[in-house]
């Protein structure tokens, strides 16, 4: 085998891709001749460094690069858009504008008197709706003061009859209006009982007045 | 692959969303065989873009029957190169280099020193540097056969070369890079 033969055989030898026969040949060749061997350590050393090679990584941004300068900037379709979309919506912000939309949308749907299962085009007449909403608002707001002052005007008159039920009790033995040694009980009684008519005249007073308060309530509810 | 073929039959249908696989699945070897011809991350980017939008361009003219995609997009590639080479002037003979330095023969005894030495420093500048060395005609099967790990027919189908004259090339290349390799060790070894 010439040299010629040898060095052309290089690679084949080394990957062992020569048939046996022609392997041989080359091995007593490479035996007896240095510059052969000397080659074949060329080619094995240059095998070893570029099957140590590794890949080099592209920098990150290098396929948006091409996509911009080929398609342009793809529009993502709504499926990959979703997880952003339940972002943004789950945001505390959104959650209670919706919720507060909602909301006002079943009142106004609720004092108008809309059915939604029976939609006549005549009741989503705006003006209807606004009539309507004007109405009921109004008749809610109306029930609303009536209980307010049907219950404020029982704890008032509750309030008064537990001071009228405590003040008889309470006199006798109050400190502040001691029993004169000696008679005069008759002036005492008397006093006491101009005082508790005193004071009974002005519960009364109270009470009219209460009384009058709730008359005033009642008669706004009246249309 | 039957993939390949699937995904560019549904880009020439116009599915933007094919072509974005396509890309995403090819650029880091073709950036690779950029990176190896020039040895510069920033020109093999650029060198990148331009192969994909030619490949882009001329994605109709891909014919399934001839070969596999990958092939194809190699050949696009290559061609790419060699022009960029051509327009550049960036060529270097090997036999320039054994002009300026000291005859290769006879070589020393093989050891297997040198090579850990390549694996313990800065093995990616040393082999980059050696590849930059070598002819474009060497380099490009070397590439290709040995970091690429294409086989020689389809080499030779990239190359549109026969495979005896790849096998030739590869021989001479692995040759020559050995050399040049052990020569820049011995070199800073001496500094």
């Amino acid at each position: 085998m010439t040299h010629w033969e040898v060095s052309n055989l290089l690679t084949d030898y080394s990957e062992g891709a020569l048939d046996r026969a022609r392997a041989a040949q080359m091995a007593e060749h490479l035996a007896s001749c240095e510059e052969c061997r000397a080659m074949l350590d060329d080619v094995q050393f240059a095998l070893r460094a570029l099957r140590t090679a590794e890949d080099v990584e592209p920098s990150p941004w290098l396929v948006r690069r091409i996509l911009q300068a080929t398609t342009g900037e793809r529009k993502p379709k709504w499926v990959e858009r979703l997880p952003g979309w339940m972002q943004w919506a789950l945001r505390p912000q959104v959650v209670y504008t919706v919720s507060m939309a909602v909301f006002s949308l079943s009142f106004i749907l609720y004092t108008s008197r809309v059915n939604l299962q029976a939609v006549e085009l005549r009741k989503l007449n705006p003006t209807t709706w606004v009539y309507r909403a004007n109405s009921r608002g109004h008749l809610l707001v109306a029930r609303a003061e009536k209980f307010y002052y049907d219950l404020r005007f029982v704890y008032e008159l509750e309030s008064i009859l537990r001071q009228l039920k405590q003040q008889p009790s309470s006199q006798p033995g109050s400190p502040q209006n001691p029993q004169k040694p000696g008679g005069g009980s008759s002036d005492i009684q008397s006093s006491d009982v101009g005082q508790l008519a005193l004071g009974s005249t002005q519960d009364l007073s109270a009470i009219q007045f209460r009384e009058t308060t709730w008359q005033r309530g009642r008669r706004s509810l009246t249309p | 692959m039957a993939e390949d073929q699937e995904l560019v039959k549904r880009c020439l249908a116009g599915d933007d969303a094919a072509w974005e696989t396509l890309l995403t699945f090819h650029h880091r070897k073709i950036y690779n065989l950029c990176y190896r011809f020039t040895g510069s991350g920033t020109e093999a980017e650029d060198l990148t873009q331009e192969v994909f939008i030619k490949v882009f361009q001329t994605l109709r003219t891909f014919d399934p029957l001839q070969g596999q995609f990958s092939t194809w997009l190699n050949r696009v590639a290559r061609n790419h190169l060699v022009d960029h080479y051509r327009k550049v002037s960036r060529d270097r003979a090997t036999a320039s280099l054994d002009d300026e330095e000291e005859g290769l023969h006879p070589r020393a005894a093989p050891s297997a020193e040198p090579a850990t030495q390549v694996e313990d420093r800065e093995r990616k500048e040393l082999l980059q540097a050696a590849l930059a060395r070598l002819s474009p005609d060497m380099r490009e099967v070397v590439i290709l056969r040995d970091l690429q790990d294409l086989d020689y027919a389809e080499i030779a189908q990239v190359l549109g070369v026969p495979e005896g004259t790849v096998k030739s090339r590869i021989n001479r290349g692995r040759l020559e890079l050995g050399r040049i390799l052990k020569r820049m060790l011995k070199k800073e070894r001496l500094e």
